[in-house]
């Protein structure tokens, strides 16, 4: 080499990765170079004190490697409980609280017609007798409300009153309900004409608001009747 | 400690012995302390962080495959744990103060001028002199003598830790040697 040696190449000697050839033209021309050798000695002082920065330690070791021990041991039991215990209490309390739900739903969905079932045979004898001589066209009664009120309008107060509608038509709506409910329905309607008395026919059915009504013995107001409610 | 025993101790861990690997932290600890410092210049900093990769390097054995040596492994994600820190913290040490303006509070940041512990760690002058003008060489050349002369990390290795080609690497040791000696040299140290 005529020229003086370029420092990349001082510093690839110095770390040993040129090859055989390479490394001998530079070891020839530092045999005769005094400017190269003292670059190259001032680099390998650069390296050395570079290398020396080994001394640099952590105080206590022993210490940090039980914090750390310690820091992963807590972040372990912290990993577990937020990966699968809190997951798993969630889900726990969402499937409780969905239960409940459910059960409540099913619960209240049972009211009027299961009620209605299991209120029905309290019904004398007697008077489900009259009360099937009675029915007009498979309900115990039926009413008839101006053409103003829409079926929405009808499903509206029936189902405010506890009724449970069991069908709907363009001109009617059916139900069922308690007897002091239906009374209460007949009030909302404001029914000026009382419905048919059945006097005749050994019942008799009293004015709206009147929960004396006599259908047998039985108690009047808890037993479940059905009715239809006409537009007309 | 070989990279064999290395292998020895994860197989442990994986089987479920998570006390093995306080055999990782006391071998590595002070290397990965020393790139830190270098890279972050505050020793307690540094203590903190180095802690926090270990503890990443547990939760994340998962990912390590086997392809390199688990130290480069280590490096690389001390590497890249750094590079995050730098983005987070920047470069100086700093401390917030709050102060009211307008009454309205407001965080300002000063740099932090008492006396740090790391000043009683060189006490060579010398080295003192090195920490101190490799904190001012630009981050990429001063990542690269830490691992390269102080750490004494092979190029391959350097190149798999730091995401860069061979060919960068030897160019940014050099370039980083020329400006640090230079630097030195105009202290009169070298």
């Amino acid at each position: 080499m005529k020229e003086h040696i370029p420092f990349e190449l001082l510093s690839e000697y110095v770390d040993g990765t040129l090859d055989a050839k390479e490394s001998r033209e530079l070891e020839k021309h530092l045999s005769s170079c005094s400017v190269c050798r003292g670059e190259l000695d001032s680099l390998c002082r650069l390296c050395d004190a570079l290398h020396s920065f080994r001394c640099v330690k952590i105080k206590d070791r022993d210490a940090f490697v039980r914090c750390t021990m310690k820091r992963m041991r807590s972040r372990t039991v912290r990993h577990i409980v937020y990966r699968y215990l809190m997951p798993a209490s969630a889900a726990a309390v969402v499937l409780f609280f969905a239960g409940i739900s459910l059960f409540d739903s099913a619960f209240q969905s049972r009211s009027v017609s299961e009620f209605a079932r299991q209120q029905k045979p309290a019904l004398s004898q007697p008077a489900v007798q009259q009360v099937q001589q009675n029915r007009i066209a498979d309900v115990d009664f039926e009413d008839n409300v101006g053409a103003e009120y829409r079926i929405k309008d009808i499903r509206r107060i029936l189902e405010k009153n506890g009724a449970q509608v069991t069908k709907v038509t363009g001109d009617y709506v059916e139900g069922e309900a308690l007897l002091s409910d239906y009374q209460n329905i007949r009030g909302d309607f404001d029914f000026v004409a009382l419905p048919p008395t059945l006097a005749g026919r050994g019942m008799n059915l009293a004015g709206a608001g009147d929960s004396d009504m006599r259908i047998g013995s039985a108690n009047r107001s808890a037993q479940v009747v059905t009715f239809r409610i006409r537009r007309k | 400690m070989s990279d064999q025993t290395d292998m020895e101790i994860l197989e442990k861990i994986k089987a479920g012995d998570r006390e093995a690997y306080a055999g990782i932290v006391s071998e590595y600890q002070d290397r990965i302390f020393r790139y830190l410092y270098a890279r972050i210049g505050n020793y307690d900093e540094a203590l903190d962080a180095t802690q926090d990769v270990f503890i990443q390097v547990m939760e994340s054995l998962g990912s390590f495959r086997g392809e390199s040596k688990f130290s480069t492994w280590l490096y690389s994600v001390t590497a890249n744990y750094c590079r995050n820190y730098k983005r987070k913290h920047g470069r100086a040490v700093v401390v917030s103060i709050h102060r009211s303006v307008g009454g309205e509070e407001m965080e300002l940041p000063i740099e932090d001028e008492r006396e740090r512990v790391e000043d009683k760690i060189l006490e060579d002058e010398m080295l003192e002199a090195m920490r101190d003008e490799l904190s001012k060489l630009p981050d990429d050349y001063r990542e690269i003598l830490t691992l390269r002369d102080i750490e004494g990390l092979p190029y391959e290795e350097i190149a798999t830790v730091t995401d860069i080609s061979l060919s960068n690497v030897k160019v940014r040791i050099h370039r980083g040697r020329e400006m640090l000696k230079k630097r030195l040299a105009q202290r009169g140290l070298l």
